[in-house]
């Protein structure tokens, strides 16, 4: 058995790793490597618009680690998030529109986000009901669903939607009082963030302290084991799945209404992927995600930063993040018994 | 004209096939492979690179086999000696191939997008006289890629079925403690399924970049993902993995051919073969069916 100091203690070290990794590139790549280093770890810290912007980026990264850490705990994978987030926002912006004027600012926000959660959560439990019924796995068919998903967004956003007068790949912007009001002015941080925090204390609670997140765990560690004491393991693994795509789709919903006003073409850079790697660092649990998506969020902008400040494509983020893959699930990464005396 | 379609539509399926052969030895022995795609485009990358530079399309190949089989054993000792999870690793391998494929191309062409290596050599088509309007006329212009395509599956069937390794690499995915307390090695064969799976996905992505003479970045496009679904679609049959790959090619070529053809939307026709294969994904269930577990 692998107690939870162990695995928290590799979670840090894979951190660790990450970023020598991260450096080590980083030097590799940059014709000054003391300026390029610097840049790619320092720099966030500088001021204030580089942090706020880094908060900013952790709020749907936190979205999408709640996600994956719901269907991890149900052990389903939901690689299908980069659909759902876009589906999410694209769905929510369309109710935004048709809404606005009709409704005051709140309560059009709030409805915004409920008819995005629910097309994410049906997106995600089309997975869940193949799984259950026929035994495709989700993790195809879900990814499958969501590369598809991803071009067809594409096509409403240059297309039916399109915001012919901006000439940008993007829809109609959504009217200002849709809007969450900004933090820390010059950066783009905004309200949004206390609702992640939020949510990431609700799905803590939700999994920890209620009667059906625990069902869902018990699923989670072993199927065989809740199926035999009566659980309803096709209907928990669907709740799972549903509660994973919603969540997933808010996050993207989230960065509409805080940051771009409006469905571009890309703004996502990656938070589904990212949200696995979150979840996985922080070991599903719902709080240790919050600290797990800074740190993400620090790494891809500490890559901007470098490839703005120094001469770095930013894409060699995901050879760290690739890093972090292979090494966050490697339980004898650390032998079981370090710092244990043996008695064999 | 119907010709030209067939010609494409086995074109297109090559490197679908050859990858859904290597995802079918890896599915065989029990540890399914889920990072064909990233095998496929960092090969593909590596394949133009190495052809162009060298002016060989063999060293080219040879160049993309070895990326790809280092990709897979990654895999595969990460899983073994880590105790790594195996999904988790195969989607490591994708993340980093797109970073790998995406960082050097900047770094050596200074560009993001397409890379065309205009001196790069082709591979040499078949080009037969006495076959034209024999009805076998979409056998010219096919490749050798194209054409070990198709002995691939074939040649899986009969290591499956007739040799002593293959059987025990059956028994492996079978039941790997009843195949281990027989004395099968189990390890070691998973570990050649996973070379076999690198070589494979590496001839995937030399057909891929080595006719175009180009690198487009992402250009394994799904391609990997749409062999998985074959290799699940085709149950542990190599002819069936074929034929199903062979569709999925064709559905490929049917949304080229028709950005061409019509005005529906590009976007909309890229995302057909997704939504196609998922179709086919969901209708096509069954060996799970009476289990209390499905997936299991």
């Amino acid at each position: 058995m692998i107690s939870k100091l162990h695995n928290l203690g590799r979670s840090l070290m894979v951190v660790g790793i990450s970023l020598i990794v991260g450096l080590l590139l980083v030097i590799l790549m940059s014709d000054d490597p003391g300026d390029a280093a610097k840049a790619f770890f320092l720099s966030v810290f500088s001021n204030r618009f580089y942090f706020g912007n880094l908060l900013a980026h952790s709020i749907p990264l936190m979205l999408t680690g709640l996600a994956a850490s719901v269907a991890f705990a149900a052990s389903c994978f939901n690689l299908g998030m980069e659909g759902q987030v876009y589906l999410g926002a694209l769905a929510g912006t369309s109710a935004g529109i048709f809404l606005s004027d009709l409704v005051p600012g709140a309560i059009g926000i709030a409805l915004m986000f409920t008819v995005s959660f629910f097309f994410g959560a049906s997106l995600a439990s089309i997975s869940a009901i193949l799984k259950i019924r026929t035994g495709v796995s989700e993790l195809i068919s879900s990814l499958l669903l969501s590369n598809g998903i991803v071009l067809a967004v594409d096509y409403f956003v240059e297309g039916p939607l399109n915001d012919k007068a901006s000439g940008l790949a993007a829809s109609i912007s959504l009217p200002a009082e849709f809007r969450f009001s900004g933090l820390m002015m010059p950066s783009s941080l905004h309200t949004g963030i206390f609702f992640s925090l939020f949510t990431a204390f609700l799905l803590w609670f939700f999994l920890f302290k209620t009667r059906e997140g625990f069902k869902i765990r018990i699923v989670g560690k072993s199927r065989t084991f809740a199926f035999y004491t009566g659980l309803n393991t096709d209907k928990l693994l669907f709740w799972a799945m549903f509660l994973s795509g919603g969540l997933a789709s808010t996050a993207g919903m989230i960065d509409v209404v805080g940051i771009h006003g409006r469905v571009m073409r890309g703004f996502s850079s990656g938070y589904g992927w990212n949200g696995i790697a979150i979840a996985l660092i922080a070991r599903n649990h719902p709080l240790l995600i919050i600290p797990a998506a800074i740190f993400f969020a620090y790494l891809e902008s500490g890559a901007q930063i470098a490839s703005l400040e120094a001469n770095i494509t930013p894409e060699f983020a995901r050879i760290v993040q690739a890093v972090i893959f292979f090494l966050v699930t490697a339980e004898a990464l650390v032998p079981k018994h370090l710092g244990r005396k043996r008695y064999a | 004209m119907l010709e030209a379609i067939i010609r494409d539509t086995i074109k297109n399926s090559t490197p679908i096939v050859l990858a859904a052969s290597g995802g079918l030895l890896t599915e065989v022995s029990g540890w399914l492979n889920i990072g064909l795609e990233g095998a496929i485009l960092s090969a593909a990358f590596f394949a133009v690179v190495v052809s162009s530079s060298t002016g060989s399309v063999f060293f080219g190949t040879l160049a993309a086999i070895t990326v790809a089989m280092t990709l897979s054993s990654m895999i595969f000792f990460a899983v073994r000696y880590l105790k790594a999870n195996l999904f988790v690793v195969g989607i490591a391998v994708n993340l980093l191939s797109v970073g790998v494929t995406v960082t050097l191309t900047y770094n050596w062409f200074l560009s993001k997008g397409t890379v065309v290596f205009s001196g790069s050599p082709r591979p040499v088509v078949l080009s037969l006289d006495f076959l034209t309007g024999s009805g076998f006329g979409w056998l010219n212009g096919l490749s050798l890629f194209d054409l070990s395509a198709f002995v691939a599956p074939l040649f899986l069937l009969l290591f499956f079925k007739k040799t002593f390794t293959g059987v025990k690499l059956r028994s492996c995915g079978f039941d790997e403690e009843s195949a281990f307390y027989s004395g099968v090695q189990v390890n070691d064969l998973r570990f050649l399924a996973y070379i076999g799976s690198g070589i494979f996905s590496g001839l995937a992505g030399a057909a891929l970049s080595i006719p175009m003479g180009a690198f487009v970045s992402n250009m394994s496009g799904g391609r990997g993902w749409l062999a998985l679904v074959a290799v699940i679609m085709g149950r542990k049959n190599p002819l069936i993995v074929l034929l199903s790959a062979l569709m999925l090619g064709f559905v490929t070529e049917l949304s080229v051919f028709l950005q061409v053809a019509t005005e529906i939307s590009p976007k909309l026709l890229l995302s057909l073969p997704y939504f196609a294969s998922f179709i086919i994904l969901a209708i096509s269930c069954g060996e799970n069916k009476d289990k209390r577990f499905k997936d299991w």
